[in-house]
């Protein structure tokens, strides 16, 4: 009996869907390369987190997966559930599922919310061959998620960020990840900015929408948002390279001991 | 049935078209000789050239007054403008001639005048000789004084106390490519009084090049509250002149909102004179240029008496090899002390090859004033753009949702539903 569950479960891990597969990326920003041969594979439906110093390379890989355009791919391929996407466009990459909570979100004066999240609902559901949302439909939605990022409805004649204070922007950014129900969430330090309480909203957040549809990529520089959205794996991106994996015990190690034991460890030039 | 083909009798711009269009208005005597004192002065005004300040970057020596046709008989036919706007008036003049109009009794009731200047001149000749012109006499310049001599539009007029409560609008249209049409606005608030006015220029796309010189003078009297709205959508081949003047009286306020997006050359000239203490103007100017056209606006906020508050914001978008120019001048006069002046122009590049040129300017002559002035031009920020497509937007969508944020606190001044939303398809269709 017990033999026979491992085999399943080893069968398992041999299928298992990969949601992003990355292969030595190698990126530079304005000539300089951040990432020099970045490995990652993401399995679906988990939880993983890449943990880094500054200036590792963090929000390089979040950048270069959603595709901003001064984020040059020199070397290296990333597949999205099989795709490279690499030739694709930011767009392109949103309408496939690919999503990133942005650190710093940009505020867009004049462009309410419920416009903006009107335009980028419909954006991908085109882009899927499916037609506009239906107007209650969408209210619904809209109203059901707010509710539960304990959001107030004023929010949606606002101006999209304007005038934002850092713990709405973030809520405002797992709001959009609500309505856009992404398949890959990339969640570039989330928890800058936040007190425990928002932090707890926001966490709540992904944690509802994480599960088999939704892989969760979160990248920080603190162990502390990982108490609240726990990694299946953790991963460490130093010198823009992953230099090791484990499980979530690793995050607690970090925490604990620093980065320079994984440095000589690893022996990354410092 | 018989089928005919209706040409309207035309002629050039001329001395001769000044009194046949006259005459073909009915107009008094003493109108008449204005039209044709008027018409002295455009001929004696040489065209500007470029060497003159306010047309340095202003390039006209491709028009050619005579290669235009003046309308001296009302068009066989027009387009009616659909709407179903609430509106307490609505004209349509084509080529200068009404083709349309009502008032609803009940305004028409406490005394509003709102018909065309010609009937005006005859029906009510104390008004109309002391407003118009007085703002803009011939002396204003070259294009003042034609339009001046060949001008036909609408007055209106809302005695003290009495308030319209919904627009009146005029629909000025060019039904005959090649021609040349003067459109004009005489709008006289008169104490406590309130009303919401819109021009509306509009002609289809056409090969031959056509003329429109307009001018509107509003007067808003103490305590009187007036909007103003121009809707500039000229078909693409147009030369636009326009000259308009605001004077505010003692607690009066004029808030007035020019749109451009049309012709192939638009100038418009905006002026406030803030005249009696306390008065108050917001100007507020929209253009949208693509392809190969020029705008060009020239402003005036000229403070002649003390407390007056004035606010200015015009903003641009420029595609393509479009070009714009906005020259702005706070002017405090002597003993406009307390005055609150404010400008700003904005400009969103949408292309490297398009150019917005700012130049602010104040002249200010009293020592206890508030007055600021500021000006930008630049592409869309690329992080802007970037956010926007990393949730499914394409470039094109993510690039019209910004130049929609951009233009929305102007677009959403505009008091009539139909206007904004013919506005907000013309923009979609700008932005290709």
């Amino acid at each position: 009996m017990t033999e026979l569950t491992r085999v399943n479960t080893d069968r398992e891990i041999a299928t298992m869907e990969k949601t992003l597969v990355i292969r030595n990326l190698h990126v530079n920003v304005e000539d300089k390369e951040i990432l020099k041969g970045l490995d990652l594979e993401l399995e679906k439906g988990k939880t993983h987190a890449i943990m880094g110093p500054n200036g590792s390379g963090k929000s390089t890989l979040s950048y270069a997966l959603a595709g901003h355009p001064s984020y040059e791919v020199t070397a290296g391929e990333v597949l999205f559930e099989g795709q490279d996407i690499l030739e694709m466009g930011p767009d392109e990459r949103a309408q496939a599922g690919i999503f990133l909570a942005f650190q710093y979100p940009m505020s867009i004066p004049g462009v309410s919310m419920a416009n903006f999240l009107r335009s980028a609902v419909n954006s991908v559901r085109r882009a899927r061959g499916e037609g506009d949302m239906r107007v209650p439909e969408f209210r619904k939605k809209l109203t059901e998620r707010m509710a539960a990022l304990k959001m107030d409805r004023s929010f949606m004649g606002r101006y999209l960020n304007e005038g934002f204070s850092g713990g709405e922007k973030k809520r405002a950014e797992i709001l959009q990840m609500a309505m856009l129900e992404p398949k890959l969430a990339i969640m570039d330090e989330t928890d800058s900015g936040l007190d425990i309480d928002a932090l707890r909203v926001v966490s709540d957040g992904v944690n509802t929408l994480k599960g088999d549809d939704m892989t969760v990529l979160v990248i920080t520089h603190y162990q502390r948002l990982l108490n609240y959205i726990k990694p299946d794996y953790v991963h460490v991106l130093m010198d823009g390279r992953i230099v090791t994996s484990g499980g979530p015990e690793l995050a607690l190690e970090l925490e604990s001991r620093g980065y320079d034991w994984v440095r000589a460890e690893f022996a990354v030039p410092a | 049935m018989e089928v005919r083909s209706v040409e309207t009798p035309t002629l050039g711009i001329s001395r001769d078209a000044v009194a046949r269009l006259s005459e073909r208005l009915g107009e008094p005597e003493w109108l008449r000789e204005r039209r044709l004192t008027a018409w002295q002065t455009f001929e004696a005004t040489p065209t500007p050239l470029m060497t003159d300040e306010e047309w340095r970057r202003t390039d006209i020596r491709k028009l050619d007054f005579g290669s235009f046709n003046v309308p001296i008989d009302a068009p066989a036919s027009y387009e009616p403008e659909s709407s179903a706007d609430h509106r307490n008036g609505f004209t349509q003049i084509a080529d200068g001639y009404v083709m349309e109009h009502r008032l609803e009794p009940e305004v028409a009731a406490k005394g509003v005048v709102f018909s065309s200047l010609s009937d005006a001149a005859t029906t009510h000749p104390d008004i109309v000789q002391q407003y118009l012109g007085a703002l803009i006499p011939d002396s204003y310049g070259k294009f003042a004084s034609l339009a001046n001599a060949l001008a036909a539009g609408v007055f209106v007029y809302v005695p003290a106390g009495v308030e319209v409560e919904l627009p009146l609008q005029a629909s000025f249209t060019l039904s005959q490519e090649g021609s040349a049409v003067f459109p004009r606005t005489l709008i006289v608030a008169e104490r406590h009084a309130s009303v919401t006015f819109i021009d509306r220029y509009y002609s289809v796309d056409a090969d031959t090049a056509s003329l429109s010189v307009g001018v509107a003078e509003i007067f808003t009297g103490e305590g009187a509250q007036v909007r103003y709205v121009n809707v500039q959508e000229w078909g693409r081949n147009v030369w636009n002149f326009m000259a308009q003047k605001h004077r505010v009286e003692r607690d009066g306020q004029d808030r007035n909102l020019n749109i451009a997006l049309g012709g192939r050359f638009s100038k418009a000239n905006v002026e406030a004179e803030l005249a009696g203490s306390g008065a108050n103007c917001e100007m507020l100017g929209l253009f949208f240029g693509d392809e190969t056209q020029f705008f060009d606006a020239h402003t005036l906020q000229d403070h002649a008496s003390p407390n007056c508050f004035s606010d200015l914001l015009y903003k641009g978008v420029l595609r393509d090899t479009s070009r714009s120019v906005f020259s702005g001048l706070i002017r405090v006069r002597p003993g406009s002390q307390k005055t609150d002046a404010y400008q700003t122009n904005r400009n969103l590049l949408l292309s490297d090859h398009a150019r917005a040129d700012s130049i602010p300017n104040l002249e200010i002559e009293a020592n206890d004033v508030k007055c600021s002035h500021g000006a930008s031009v630049g592409p869309i920020d690329p992080d802007q753009l970037f956010y926007l497509q990393a949730r499914g937007l394409s470039r094109r969508d993510a690039e019209r949702l910004i130049v929609d944020g951009f233009f929305e606190p102007l677009i959403t001044r505009i008091p009539l539903e139909g206007v904004r939303e013919r506005l907000s398809a013309a923009i979609d269709a700008k932005m290709g």
